[in-house]
């Protein structure tokens, strides 16, 4: 038994309760619906029957015995949404102004403030956007975010990120995963692992990118966790609802054929159940089925951004990153645990040549992520789900080239939004030119200690046993960062 | 970058129980274990140098809690809660007299740690037994020497039983006493249909052919049962249903999970139909574990050498990280964790990983034996070993050579033509400033002419008209005084030359006179280099590297360095000197790369080749203090681990070696090697092993259900030589193999895991089985065996689902849906998720209904009567026939009309195109007894 769930409800002897839950599911459509599923797996894998558990306690039913608080503590916020500017934005373009720059300009910075790995080694180059201090809070932002900067009171801006290296696999994975080899489960598997998801007619981890990012599907990989904690990869270049989510749809036949399909199936599989007494993995796929098809109308309907009000359409604009917040949060409205809405294919805000084309990518996003928070905020939704926005590193103060920046692991800046997030607050600083991290560090692990602990969940006890050794997702790391919690 | 390496890995403390706390214990319960998170390996790394067990300088000792409230020579250095008093905070501040550490002062964080701990009261627990330090020397206790897995296998009494009748062998008589001692009775046969569909699917991952169905149950031989497991044995799909069990172990895939500079395997699948052959050929199972760690440096007949270079693919094949400056170092050291714990996993069913920076805490694995075995992999190369005589592969590289050559040659000769027009432009540099001009104003009223027309007009480079064109602004013309007066604007008022260009005669003047400014400058210089080569030639030998070259003046010096020589504004690239040539330079130069082109094509082509290891430059690693490559300790010599060595281990001293490691792991004296085989085998058969966790055999994986009956199998493999076929027929003919999957409502409640046995288990079959089984249900499956993968999402890839691609960066959707294991790691078993998107494969994905379209055309050429149609689907289907109510049911589902199949009015509207025998088809395959094996 884990201790994550040590105190909980559910004793471990899920096969006693399996059948009343079964029971109540029945044709009404439960929450506790996965948790069935999973329960129902082999009893004898424990840690699948963990999995289950876990599932089991998020599973917000009230009135049914199966019904658990969150494990750890009441949560700030009850799902993510992850804003990946994937190649890395530059820091002292966006969120953390350096008048030292403009002093230094064309200066090879003091030695001691520099610490790179990386093989190219310019002169400090001053950012060719203009700050300026919005919100109540007076924080200033670049002018790359004109609409983004009248959300900033509900924002809190971490000037102090680090990670371990300035290289776009690693990082990717480190961001991910919190360990830069491919060989662990990503953040929203554990989320969904810990947490269990809101819906069961939608995957509980869904990842939104045109395209892939650079490293792919490792980025979502449930890795060594049972595979229903796989985040599902949606190519959101693809609008047509019946064709973003692999067999959401069946195109050879009408939903009334398929269900004339389906009762015959369930016909027959009732007739072999009967034969084979009590088996609970049987009556796990025989419901499994009756939720997929269920799924198909459900799923249709979320991804289905046509829906929205052409007002709505014009507060996130247009564009694939816009269509992919506006899905975020239908999808939040859902339940669904964790999205994450990579900003394009590849590694876009990887700006080695000119860093003026940041003014692309700003472009592109800047009004979406915007109006995500605002429609969140109007819809009472910002209170409950977090908003994290940023890249897998950070960028140099000086000079690649003549116009563009390096990668730069040591100091960068990331932000969050929305549930049990101070907003309006600046957290951190780097030196003085903005290299590296200086006051208030905050290392990808301490940003995950924190998003677990805004969940509800004690990082040091979300584990998994594998390979004779309790896992977690901060490794032996993590620091929450107490600061930036309301 | 230093603190990253401290603490890597702490297995000991994420384990429950195994912690000093738990969450809802009181306070003080979480400060102690912020002490053994924070505070003692801090202490451990940082300050046991010097004040730890076997050292007190300055009278301090930081190991025990006695110790540190005692203090040192300087008195107190705690003063429990107030931390500013505390000499120790002071002297980690670096602040007073004292300053420690000496050399390297703690980060801030570790030194807030510190403060923490002393304003906590600096509680440390005193019952707690001493944990292991770093520099506690390793030793191995009675009590560990004693642990079960690391105790010789023994022969065990086959034990009394009451219910005689029932054993069919030894096997039955050790399940069959344990049952009995839980009060539990043995389940009857399963039915004879039910049997050989199980261990159909059990050996060959296919289900039986009705044919084949029909037959058994007209055997009624006493040996029928043998017969069959005997015939399944002997198919060549036993050895593919096999292998893949196995390259769940071995982690196979044929690519990287990153992107980036990925080391590619194209000839993994030589690996993979080695195994399989291995598997079929019934090779000995030590000499299938030899070969996979050493087969390359094995000596053997010549005719299996290429056998043995593929066999290492267990390891070659393995993840490469991605490795840029900055983590190279660190990428290869993970990677050598990878082959220690897929070897340690894979063969020994022991978990190693931890001791990469520490001695394992719950096991007798020391760090010493991590950097022994890392050592050994340390000094082993990947290479690739080629499959074809020397003479093939000499041929390639001479291949390979020459075409190398021939585009040196084009090369040289781009770099010849290159120098030769930089050398005209910059003569001619008039037209470069004639030219920026026309393109800044080109004439009233004619068509605009681009850039690139008026490059090739002035017989410039594209390149160097858009060079000089960024220079002639006013900012940068400042840098040559030549340059002074030239004139940027003023178009208008200037008079136009005769030479029909519309360029105003100042400026064709401007430029001529500047193109003199630069030719005198080149004639000096030459006139300059003469005079010093005449000098050179005329002093006496010893004078000669004495005569200093005479400089120009400053003024052409600069002249020439902006405009002339390779980086000059007049440089020509090599790569654009095509577009310049005059038609013999151009002939010339086109005739060479359409050789190039000629050549790549008539060179011989990759030849055959194995993704393999050889033994590198042999040396022993030196052991990194907490994990951390930068802190080394002794070297350790590359030898066995300490434990499975029957005294001190000794040091290898062949190459690597891997040939020494690979005999000590495939002794029949180590204790691990056989029961962890014979368990992974046993879990195939029934579901679950005989130790719940294969791969994991130490203190922290389960303990055997049936230890008696572990070791009986593994002395059986052993003095039966090794075999696995012989094993599998064993296991098969037992009685508890035979037992229905039936549930017994008693029995569930004493035993509900079913870890006794008292039936089958009743599972769901793997991806692979399914997807095959599919397949051939509807007549579509491809049995042709080996060879280089194809893609499982292809729809013409209709071969077994063995050998479709496995990827480590973007594993097949199907694969991943249905709980493939992640190839980035060794799996020791599949997990079994039930979940909607499954269903949704089920449902609605194109393979089914390519599926259900072919079997209802198989059915349909049998019959043209419905009733024997369904009686048809259901002997290929379920290999049985329908109950009468079940031939109703289909009757009633395939009741007229027929779906309108026409083309709507509306084309947006829904509409089926499958008929109902197609759609009563794909019910059929989506059915729970065709899923499920009883």
């Amino acid at each position: 038994m884990s201790n994550f769930f040590s105190g909980m409800t559910v004793r471990s002897g899920i096969d006693i309760s399996r059948r009343d839950m079964l029971a109540r599911l029945g044709s009404g459509y439960g929450l506790v619906g996965l948790a069935a599923v999973l329960a129902d797996e082999m009893a004898s894998d424990r840690r699948v029957a963990r999995a289950a558990e876990a599932a089991l306690a998020a599973a917000p039913a009230a009135g049914t015995p199966l019904s658990a608080k969150s494990p750890h503590y009441e949560p700030k916020a009850r799902r993510v949404i992850h804003l990946f500017m994937n190649g890395g934005p530059s820091q002292v373009d966006t969120f953390d102004p350096k008048p030292a720059l403009e002093k230094y300009s064309g200066k090879a910075p003091p030695a001691d403030l520099v610490n790179t790995m990386r093989r190219t080694k310019g002169t400090l180059m001053p950012s060719p956007f203009k700050f300026a201090k919005h919100g109540q809070a007076g924080i200033e932002v670049s002018e790359l975010f004109p609409h983004l900067s009248r959300c900033i009171d509900d924002i809190c801006v971490i000037r102090s990120m680090h990670t371990n290296l300035p290289n776009h696999e690693p990082s990717f994975l480190m961001m991910n995963s919190g360990e830069t080899q491919p060989t662990r489960p990503s953040m929203g598997s554990w989320l969904t692992y810990g947490l269990g998801s809101e819906n069961q007619n939608l995957p509980g981890y869904v990842v939104l990118c045109p395209g892939q990012p650079t490293v792919g599907p490792q980025l979502w990989s449930n890795s060594f966790l049972p595979g229903i904690f796989q985040g599902v990869h949606i190519n959101n270049s693809e609008l047509d609802p019946k064709k973003v989510i692999k067999h959401i749809a069946n195109p050879h036949v009408t939903p009334a054929d398929q269900r004339r399909q389906l009762d015959l199936l369930r016909k027959i599989n009732e007739t072999h159940l009967a034969a084979r007494t009590r088996d609970p993995q049987l009556e796990a796929r025989i419901q499994a089925l009756e939720m997929a098809f269920r799924m198909q109308t459900e799923a249709q309907e979320a991804f289905d951004i046509s829906r929205e009000s052409a007002e709505t359409r014009k507060l996130y604009g247009e564009g694939e990153f816009a269509n992919g917040c506006l899905i975020a949060r239908r999808l939040a409205e859902r339940g669904v645990r964790m999205t994450q809405v990579y900003f394009g294919g590849g590694q876009p805000w990887d700006d080695h040549g000119d860093i003026a084309n940041h003014r692309q990518h700003a472009k592109k996003s800047d009004q979406a992520i915007a109006g995500l928070i605002t429609d969140l905020k109007s819809r009472g939704l910002l209170d409950d789900t977090l908003v994290v926005w940023g890249g897998e590193f950070g960028r140099t103060p000086t000079a690649e080239g003549s116009k563009g920046r390096d990668h730069n692991n040591l100091g960068f800046s990331m932000w969050l939004a929305g549930g049990g997030v101070r907003g309006g607050y600046v957290h951190g600083s780097t030196d003085e030119i903005g290299f590296s991290a200086v006051d208030g560090k905050v290392h990808v692990h301490d940003l995950h200690a924190t998003i677990l602990h805004l969940l509800g969940i004690d990082h040091t006890k979300l584990t998994y046993r594998y390979s004779g050794r309790d896992f977690r997702l901060t490794d032996v790391h993590g620091e929450i960062v107490q600061k930036v919690l309301s | 970058m230093r603190t990253r390496w401290k603490v890597l890995l702490i297995c000991g403390l994420l384990v429950p129980g195994a912690g000093l706390v738990r969450a809802s214990d009181a306070p003080i319960a979480e400060q102690l274990e912020f002490f053994e998170k924070r505070i003692r390996p801090l202490f451990v790394s940082h300050c046991f140098e010097c004040h730890g067990p076997d050292r007190a300088k300055g009278g301090l000792r930081l190991n025990t809690g006695d110790a540190v409230r005692r203090g040192g020579d300087s008195g107190a250095v705690i003063v429990p809660g107030k931390p500013d008093e505390s000499l120790l905070i002071e002297a980690v501040g670096h602040r007073g007299d004292i300053k420690m550490p000496p050399k390297e002062k703690l980060s801030d964080a570790e030194i807030a740690d510190l403060k923490r701990w002393v304003e906590f009261g600096a509680p440390w627990p005193a019952d707690q037994p001493e944990a292991k330090s770093d520099s506690a020397p390793f030793a191995i206790t009675a009590e560990q020497r004693a642990f079960w897995s690391f105790q010789p296998v023994r022969t065990p009494a086959i034990p009394p039983i009451r219910n005689d009748h029932w054993p069919a062998g030894s096997i039955d008589q050790f399940i069959l006493s344990r049952l009995e001692a839980a009060g539990l009775a043995p389940s009857p046969e399963a039915d004879r249909r039910i049997l050989i569909r199980r261990v159909t699917f059990d050996l060959t991952g296919l289900p039986p052919t009705p044919e084949e169905i029909d037959a058994f149950l007209a055997d009624d031989r006493a040996d029928a049962w043998e017969r069959l497991v005997d015939r399944l044995l002997n198919s060549p799909h036993y050895g593919e249903r096999w292998a893949r069990h196995w390259l769940d172990v071995a982690r196979y895939a044929e690519d990287q999970a990153h992107t980036f500079q990925a080391r590619m395997y194209p000839n993994g699948y030589r690996f993979r139909d080695w195994v399989v052959r291995a598997i079929n050929d019934d090779m000995p199972y030590d000499r299938f574990v030899t070969e996979q760690i050493a087969g390359d440096l094995l000596e053997g007949p010549t005719e299996t050498k290429h056998d043995r270079e593929t066999a290492v693919g267990y390891f070659a094949l393995g993840p490469v990280y991605y490795a840029d400056a900055g983590c190279a170092f660190k990428a290869s050291l993970d990677e050598l964790d990878d082959r220690i714990d897929t070897l340690a996993r894979g063969f020994l069913g022991l978990t190693l990983a931890c001791a990469r920076c520490h001695d394992h805490k719950f096991d007798p694995i020391s760090q010493q034996d991590y950097y022994a075995l890392a050592g050994v992999f340390r000094s082993t190369a990947y290479r690739e070993a080629p499959l074809v005589p020397p003479e093939v592969v000499a041929k390639y590289e001479a291949g390979q050579k020459e075409v190398k050559e021939h585009e040196q040659k084009i090369k040289k000769y781009q770099e010849q033509e290159a120098e030769r027009l930089t050398d005209e432009t910059t003569r001619h540099v008039s037209r470069c400033l004639t030219a920026v001009w026309r393109v800044a104003h080109p004439p009233a009223g004619s068509g605009r002419l681009n850039r690139s027309q008026i490059a090739k007009e002035e017989q410039i480079s594209e390149v160097v008209l858009e060079r000089w064109q960024n220079f002639l602004v006013p900012d940068k013309l400042g840098e040559l005084p030549q340059l002074a007066t030239w004139i940027v604007d003023r178009a208008a008022e200037l008079p136009v030359a005769p030479d029909g260009k519309g360029v105003p005669s100042a400026v064709v003047e401007a430029a001529l006179v500047f193109e003199q400014e630069v030719l005198a400058a080149l004639a000096e210089r030459s006139a300059k280099e003469q005079q010093h080569a005449a000098a050179v030639a005329a002093a006496p030998e010893a004078e000669k590297s004495k005569i200093a070259k005479p400089a120009l003046d400053k003024r052409q010096a600069d002249l020439l360095a902006a405009v002339a020589g390779p980086k000059g504004l007049c440089a020509v690239p090599v790569d654009k000197v095509e577009g310049l040539l005059d038609a013999t330079h151009l002939v010339e130069l086109t005739g060479l790369k359409a050789r190039h082109e000629v050549l790549k094509k008539s060179v011989p082509g990759k030849y055959a080749f194995a993704h393999s290891l050889a033994d590198g430059q042999a040396a022993n690693m030196k052991l990194h203090i907490r994990g951390n490559p930068t802190r080394t300790g002794d070297e350790v010599p590359r030898r066995f681990l300490t434990v499975l060595s029957p005294e001190s281990p000794v040091a290898f001293a062949q190459g690597s070696g891997r040939v020494e490691l690979a005999r000590a792991i495939a002794s029949p004296e180590n204790p691990l090697t056989a029961r962890v085989i014979v368990n992974r085998l046993w879990q195939q058969h029934f579901g679950r092993g005989i130790v719940g966790t294969p791969s994991n055999f130490g203190s922290l994986g389960e303990r055997p259900t049936h230890p008696e009956l572990l070791d009986y199998l593994a002395g059986r493999l052993v003095s039966g030589g090794w075999s696995l076929r012989k094993l599998h027929r064993e296991i098969l003919t037992s009685a508890t193999y035979r037992q229905a999957s039936t549930d017994v409502a008693r029995h569930s409640e004493i035993d509900p895991d079913n870890k006794y046995l008292w039936r089958m288990n009743r599972r769901r079959l793997d991806v692979e089985a399914w997807r095959d089984a599919l397949l051939m249900v509807a007549g579509n499956l491809d049995r042709a065996a080996g060879g280089p993968s194809g893609s499982l999402t292809s729809s013409d890839f209709r071969r077994r689902t063995l050998y479709g691609m496995v990827s480590r960066h973007s594993l097949d959707g199907m694969l991943r849906l249905f709980d493939f294991p992640d190839p980035n790691i060794t799996s020791e078993r599949r997990t079994v998720t039930t979940v909607p998107l499954q269903q949704l494969f089920v449902l609605n994905s194109e393979f089914m209904v390519r599926e259900a379209k072919a079997l209802s055309a198989r059915v349909a050429g049998a019959s043209n009567d419905d009733t024997a149609r369904i009686y048809e689907a259901y002997r290929q289907v379920f290999g049985r026939q329908p109950t009468d109510a079940e031939t109703q049911l289909g009757l009633e589902f395939l009741k007229p009309p027929e779906p309108d199949r026409s083309v709507p009015a509306d084309p947006s509207a829904p509409k089926s195109t499958l008929s109902r025998w197609e759609q009563y088809s794909q019910v059929l395959l989506g059915a729970n007894e065709f899923t499920f094996v009883d």
